[in-house]
């Protein structure tokens, strides 16, 4: 009787004290937990139509941060029952202290521990049970977790999208100028790992498919065995394990596809785009055609005197703007990189020439020329 | 790095690189002038192989660089054949057949092109002929059109250009429409430049610049 309450006593606390702990940090945990469950959908879609993608992307990975605590603390909650009934189990083979071997059947040579009074010697026993028990559950979730996470985040990380020879030369050919963003620039994002994470991707899917059949049987000699080890095989713990392992790698793996694909590829996106060139001047920007030679924007016209007057022109300040992305960026750096295209330098040379670096710009036009009639 | 066109080919390359090449450094001054007569022979190769791309702003712009070339006498021909190459221009039939000025010199500086060679001319014949010759007074009254055409065209021309016919001391080697303008009335009729207001030749311009 005066176990049965201790042990009541003790699944008691340890889920209350899972629960003030996570209380402690964020308060208001049930009625997050149940906001995060059952998202309000109002509200992710502007008024203009278009997603409102941060909040989608907070609510969805809270849903799954949420499901996977719940699912965390089922387990715990468990754990820590089958460390309670395996004390119970322990005490009954051998009231008098520890069996070594506590197989079925052969609880004998127990370890005596007639120091320690009866009492003291339970709660140690149960407290090192719950908490053998609660923990190698835990680390196994964990560890399938962080598997399912990678997996996931080889899943959900970015396609780099390089424009292959044929687009590029497309938009070369659209227009000189054309206001699309170039690929080539001083630094590239290093891909090694997008392309690591293609190979790996496609060889789990491939793998995945020609050896579900033997995984399938691995897998549950696995946990089985897991179970023996931990449990004896006893409390349900061939499947809760099995379980855990399947829950923990869905979770880790929604996780890291979700929080790469939300999280990570817009920070790859940024990085990328901080380091390619800038947009440049099209035919229908801010320095159209028509002003270049009407209003001599880019350079004065050939005169017939030889000093004639100087004339300055207000650059609106988007094309200032535009000129300036260009400021520290050198002539060598750009033809050094083999991907650059004739519309990066003439770009180049235009926005030189606008800012009045006729020095810059003609060695800019000189190397298009020369380029071009090599080519 | 790919690119299929030629650059040799493109008139617009060509004109933008001339420019930019004239005012980068003496380094580049010749290679403005060689660039500049690039673009004239792509512009007269894209005249013939293809009119319809042929771009009014780009065409008036490289007849205008290449012709005042050759009046600087930075590229050889002097006013004949810069005289000849506006000529043609200013002249050319639209796709109607018909010939007009207007469109076919935006800005009217082709005109006042056209009037300092023909400046030049008279300066030239000059050493032969006296200004009450029939032929003298010709062109004179030629000289006077075009710079009345120029001036209608962008008024701003008359202020900006007043050292080709009132030039300072240092410009004098460059006053091509000096002598016209002090031998008869017809280019004062043209000109209402003030003296006392000489100043009025403005720098800040946004339309256009000196010729």
């Amino acid at each position: 009787m005066i176990v049965l309450l201790i042990l009541t006593a003790v699944v008691l606390a340890i889920v209350l004290a899972m629960i003030l702990a996570l209380e402690i940090q964020r308060p208001g945990l049930l009625g997050r937990i149940w906001t995060n469950l059952c998202p309000d959908f109002t509200g992710f879609t502007r008024r203009d139509g278009r997603v409102n993608a941060d909040r989608g992307t907070n609510r969805t990975l809270h849903l799954i941060t949420t499901a996977t605590l719940v699912f965390i603390v089922m387990l715990g909650v468990w754990a820590a029952g089958a460390g309670v009934l395996r004390t119970a189990w322990i005490y009954s083979c051998s009231p008098d202290g520890f069996a070594p071997s506590t197989s079925p059947g052969q609880c004998r040579g127990s370890l005596s521990l007639e120091t320690w009074s009866d009492r003291g010697t339970f709660a140690a026993v149960l407290i090192t049970q719950v908490m053998r028990a609660v923990g190698s559950m835990l680390g196994i979730a964990l560890m399938a977790g962080f598997v399912g996470g990678a997996v996931g985040f080889l899943f959900g990380i970015p396609r780099y999208g390089a424009r292959d020879a044929s687009q590029q030369q497309t938009a070369s050919q659209t227009s000189a100028g054309a206001a699309t963003r170039q690929r080539a620039a001083r630094l590239q994002l290093n891909t090694n790992l997008i392309q690591i994470s293609d190979w790996l991707t496609n060889g789990i899917v491939v793998l995945s498919l020609v050896e579900v059949k033997n995984a399938t049987g691995v897998f549950f000699t696995t946990t089985q065995t897991a179970a023996e080890w931990l449990f004896n095989s006893r409390h349900g713990s061939p499947v809760v394990i099995a379980a855990a392992i399947i829950g923990s790698l869905v979770s880790g793996f929604l996780y890291g596809t979700v929080y790469t694909q939300l999280i990570i590829t817009p920070l790859l996106a940024a990085i990328d785009a901080s380091l390619q060139l800038p947009r440049g001047f099209g035919p229908e920007g801010p320095v159209g055609n028509r002003r270049l030679y009407q209003e001599e924007f880019l350079a004065p016209q050939i005169s017939r005197m030889s000093n004639p007057p100087t004339s300055s022109y207000q650059l609106d300040a988007e094309t200032l703007r535009i000129c300036h992305e260009y400021d520290d960026i050198s002539l060598e750096d750009l033809i050094c990189n083999p991907d650059v295209t004739f519309t990066d330098i003439l770009n180049w040379s235009i926005a030189k020439a606008l800012l009045d670096d006729y020095g810059a710009a003609a060695r800019g036009y000189m190397h298009l020329l020369g380029m071009r009639a090599s080519s | 790095m790919s690119d299929s066109g030629l650059a040799l080919t493109d008139p617009r390359l060509l004109l933008q690189a001339a420019r930019v090449f004239n005012v980068a450094d003496a380094n580049f001054r010749n290679a403005a002038a060689t660039v500049a007569e690039q673009a004239l022979s792509a512009l007269k190769m894209q005249r013939k192989e293809a009119p319809a791309r042929v771009e009014a702003e780009v065409e008036q712009a490289i007849v205008g660089d290449c012709a005042a070339l050759r009046l600087a006498g930075r590229v050889d021909g002097g006013y004949k054949e810069a005289e000849a190459l506006l000529t043609e221009q200013i002249s050319k039939p639209q796709a109607n057949g018909r010939v007009d000025d207007r469109r076919n010199d935006i800005n009217g500086r082709l005109h006042l092109l056209r009037a300092l060679a023909r400046g030049q001319e008279y300066k030239d014949r000059h050493r032969t002929e006296q200004p009450s010759d029939q032929g003298m007074i010709d062109l004179r009254e030629a000289i006077a059109k075009d710079l009345e055409f120029a001036f209608a065209q962008n008024p701003r021309l008359e202020e900006i250009n007043r050292p080709f016919w009132r030039p300072d001391p240092k410009q004098a080697g460059e006053a091509d429409l000096a002598l016209a303008y002090g031998d008869g009335p017809e280019l004062t009729k043209v000109i209402q430049t003030d003296d006392a207001d000489g100043g009025r030749a403005r720098t800040d311009d946004r339309t256009t610049s000196s010729s």
